[in-house]
């Protein structure tokens, strides 16, 4: 799945958060964004997933502009957003479920029971939310968004919370879905994520801009992050 | 829909697994709000709670004005339940205020009425006993007050005629028509101020005193259990809730799974709480309460209470604050509606006012369905009342995505 954003603005109040973003994602790639906290990273990608409303400007997906809201492209897009989509109170077992139960239910229920032994979720399983550890938290999340088995996943800071383990897992797991076609677009402060990116932008003063091949990271640093 | 199903029932799974914890919260809450209500109650009646006075009154028994007014004093309304005057001489008075059998003994001197009637006014003498507290004395000073300004008016009414017969210059008529007066005062208007004491003063319509608590302390409790029930209900728009929309369930749809879960569980630790306590208050010698098959509607009575309190915690949020000013706000609803105190007590404004909030509609409902008695226009107005916290539930939620950032 190919992605296209043009011109893409966004405000919040007075603060202009976006102001005129255009970057590409690649079919079968993995495309970072780099940025300073507060750049607008986590902005852009609600808004690719549809969560937020853009001022201005046109996403593209293969070609066709998408259309905000649209509970069809929901499912084709995994989106592991930073803050937990879990319901405290239940059991992993339980917030599975209800994300499982979109769409088609019994094929993903299916898909459930690989992505939890990948993920190895089977020792928490009956555990409730409000007592895991945030690294288990993010690993329920981050297979909550892969239950539909989508075609373009987007991670804000996918590998926060996660122990080296899980890391390598997720980075493991983003090269099988690239190598089958995916296309990945993530946002990460993580060296070992950028450096598994095929493409790389930076987000600053609401551009983005493309971060040439091969640039090192103290030139990132200084170049794209103050 | 599979969808919706499995949020609806997840969120009812979730709301059945906080009940140990809410019912323990609720007894918190519930002894704060007793502590509030003992400390009142002390600063209004101090240490005791009045019980019924005993007073004696030492007049002429042979005089028939003197035992009229007595009985008169002691059969109005505001008064008979908490004063019991007893016709005594003065020797059995003194006995029984000494043994403390009467509280007090007003001694009327022999010819009092007639010297009040004629201007003389020979003032009544009042023993007190010992032992009793303030509230009583106020009582009874507004017992003896009552009959003593009876007596002013007929006295007022006597000095009207006189000066009325002195300006039309028939002052031989003067003794003639204080006669006539006297007689008509003393033996026809007394006799016939029954006629103005019809209006029964009860607490709630139609039910016993005992009744009346019960049904209050249920209200109390179970409102005390929905505020900490809304410290766990998902009132701000999070990430969970915006990506639930964009897989179909729109915000308004899942306030409305969310409620009706939860006014569900609510409804079923309503009938759990309320049932034993109406059941043995029906037991209770003066209860109104018959168990009838009625008592499965008092269901939607609890699930408009749960949908109430879920549309205010919507309303103000349930963070510390917001649970903070919905305590508030459900403790003057209540005071105004007659929960902690009925409303005969409140003042006529307050009185009028909790009669639009809808717990004084509640309770009442509750004692018919008690009662045996179900009418049709009370299932419909719980209805209407029903889809206006839903409508207000949504729009309050709404309002939340809209204005999130």
């Amino acid at each position: 799945m190919e992605l296209e954003i043009r011109d893409v603005k966004k405000s919040y109040r007075k603060k202009q958060v976006l102001k005129k973003i255009s970057l590409t994602v690649k079919a079968g790639e993995c495309t970072g964004i780099i940025g300073a906290n507060g750049c607008g990273k986590s902005t852009l990608l609600k808004i690719l997933a549809g969560i937020e409303k853009a001022d201005g400007g046109e996403v593209l997906i293969n070609k066709h502009p998408m259309k905000w809201q649209s509970s069809g492209l929901a499912g084709c897009i995994g989106y592991i957003p930073q803050e937990s989509v879990l319901i405290p109170e239940l059991t992993v077992e339980d917030n599975l479920k209800l994300w499982a139960s979109f769409g088609e239910h019994k094929k993903n229920e299916e898909a459930l029971k690989k992505l939890g032994e990948q993920f190895q979720l089977g020792n928490f399983y009956r555990k409730k939310v409000k007592y895991l550890s945030g690294g288990m938290n993010k690993r329920v999340n981050i297979v909550c968004a892969l239950i539909h088995e989508p075609s373009l996943l987007l991670m804000d800071e996918p590998s926060t919370a996660l122990d080296l383990v899980f890391k390598e897992e997720l980075r493991e797991y983003i090269r099988n879905f690239t190598a089958n076609g995916g296309s990945v677009l993530l946002s990460s402060h993580d060296e070992g994520e950028i450096a598994g990116c095929a493409a790389l932008w930076a987000i600053k003063n609401g551009i983005a801009q493309k971060v040439p091949q091969g640039e090192t990271i103290e030139k990132i640093v200084s170049e794209y992050m103050k | 829909m599979y969808c919706r199903l499995t949020l609806f029932k997840l969120e009812l799974k979730k709301f059945v697994g906080m009940l140990p914890r809410i019912f323990l919260e609720t007894i918190l809450f519930g002894l704060i709000a007793a502590g509030i209500g003992l400390y009142a109650s002390k600063a209004v009646y101090a240490d005791k709670v009045i019980g019924q006075i005993k007073a004696g009154v030492v007049a002429d028994s042979k005089e028939p004005v003197t035992k009229m007014l007595v009985q008169f004093v002691q059969s109005m309304d505001s008064l008979k339940d908490t004063v019991s005057l007893e016709l005594l001489s003065e020797e059995e008075a003194r006995k029984q205020l000494e043994s403390g059998e009467i509280y007090g003994a007003v001694m009327i001197p022999e010819g009092m009425v007639d010297s009040i009637l004629s201007g003389e006014n020979i003032p009544a003498t009042i023993l007190f006993g010992s032992g009793y507290n303030q509230a009583e004395t106020l009582v009874f000073a507004q017992a003896a007050q009552t009959g003593a300004k009876l007596l002013t008016v007929a006295q007022a009414g006597i000095y009207a005629a006189d000066t009325f017969c002195i300006e039309r210059g028939m002052q031989d008529y003067i003794q003639q028509t204080e006669d006539y007066l006297n007689e008509a005062y003393l033996e026809y208007a007394l006799g016939r101020a029954s006629v103005f004491h019809r209006e029964e003063v009860t607490a709630l319509k139609g039910t016993a005193p005992s009744d009346y608590y019960g049904i209050a302390l249920i209200f109390v409790f179970l409102s005390f259990a929905g505020l900490s029930f809304g410290r766990c209900v998902q009132v701000k728009v999070c990430e969970r809730k915006k990506m639930l929309c964009l897989r179909g369930i729109f915000i308004g749809e899942q306030y409305l799974i969310e409620t009706g879960a939860f006014a569900l569980v609510f409804s079923f630790l309503g009938m759990l709480v309320s049932l034993p306590v109406f059941f043995l208050l029906s037991y209770s010698g003066d209860s109104t309460f018959q168990a009838a098959g009625t008592w499965v509607f008092l269901m939607l009575i609890w699930f408009v209470l749960g949908c109430f309190l879920k549309m205010l915690v919507q309303i103000m949020g349930n963070s510390a604050g917001g649970i903070g000013v919905c305590f508030v706000l459900l403790l003057v609803c209540m005071f105004v509606s007659g929960t902690f105190l009925p409303p005969a007590f409140l003042p006529v404004w307050m009185e009028w006012a909790g009669n639009s909030l809808f717990y004084r509609g509640w309770m009442e409902k509750t004692g018919m369905l008690l009662q045996g008695r179900l009418d049709s226009t009370v299932i419909l107005k719980l209805l209407m009342q029903l889809l206006l916290f839903l409508a207000a539930g949504v729009l309050a939620a709404k309002v939340r995505k809209d204005t999130a950032k």
